[in-house]
């Protein structure tokens, strides 16, 4: 397949998971698809990449963004964990 | 934030901080916009960001009409930008009568493959990019403040 040319054509941040991966800041990555996120990718001082899912739960640290990027990728397995309410929260002031 | 979350109006905006902020001076709008949104039944999320201002306002619609338009008098920013305006069934920041967390400017080109959440945010003519790029801002937000609560909680 011959690479798309940028000049005439949208970016594509599609991968082919149907994940949409965007960039926060520096070093942190947030993946959705269809409007759910499927988790984020810290990037570690020691240049590592600890990817978590949606519900802060870590999915591996991993020497290459793209194997953070492919371990959230996949369907999470169904869990008793996955009927727990998502990330619960208290104002800091 | 109330048990009467009907009629709620969410709002996001960007703008230009006349002056740069420093620690002191966000320090000072948050406590003035926590105080008085409390007071308005109002919940949202500040960012600052080299300068600019990304603010959402959740609420009843005429009280955040109401707020977005004293906002725009405030002398205190220029080029106000309304991004999102959408009515909400439930509210993203009931914990937050404005939360905050600092976050810094990007320092290079996103990732290849990567979408840039501000560029998707401020200047995408697409408004599902901009919707998910407010979504992504808010997820971004809710990680950072578990962690400051977790941290908090570990001190």
């Amino acid at each position: 397949m011959s690479p798309v040319d940028s000049r005439s054509a949208p970016r594509r941040p599609r991968t082919g998971t149907g994940i949409v991966w965007a960039r926060v800041e520096d070093g942190f990555h947030v993946g959705s698809r269809d409007g759910d996120f499927v988790g984020y990718i810290d990037r570690l001082p020691d240049g590592r990449y600890q990817a978590y899912d949606s519900r802060s739960r870590s999915a591996g640290t991993f020497p290459e963004l793209t194997a953070a990027m492919r371990a959230l990728a996949s369907p999470p397995a169904a869990t008793p964990a996955a009927d727990q309410p998502p990330i619960e929260l208290r104002e800091i002031r | 934030m109330t048990a009467t979350d009907h009629g709620l109006l969410s709002v996001l905006y960007t703008s230009n901080a006349r002056a740069p902020f420093g620690d002191d001076e966000l320090r000072k709008l948050l406590a003035q916009s926590r105080a008085s949104n409390a007071r308005k039944d109002l919940t949202g999320m500040l960012l600052y960001r080299g300068g600019r201002f990304v603010q959402v306002l959740e609420g009843p619609e005429q009280i955040v009409r109401d707020l977005v338009a004293t906002i725009a008098e405030d002398p205190r920013h220029s080029d106000m930008r309304v991004l999102i305006e959408q009515p909400v069934g439930r509210r993203e920041f009931s914990d937050w009568t404005m939360g905050y967390q600092p976050i810094a400017e990007t320092t290079g080109a996103a990732p290849e493959g990567f979408r840039d959440t501000f560029d998707d945010l401020e200047n995408s003519r697409d408004p599902s990019a901009t919707l998910r790029a407010a979504r992504e801002l808010s997820f971004w937000f809710r990680v950072k403040s578990q962690r400051a609560q977790q941290n908090a909680d570990a001190d």
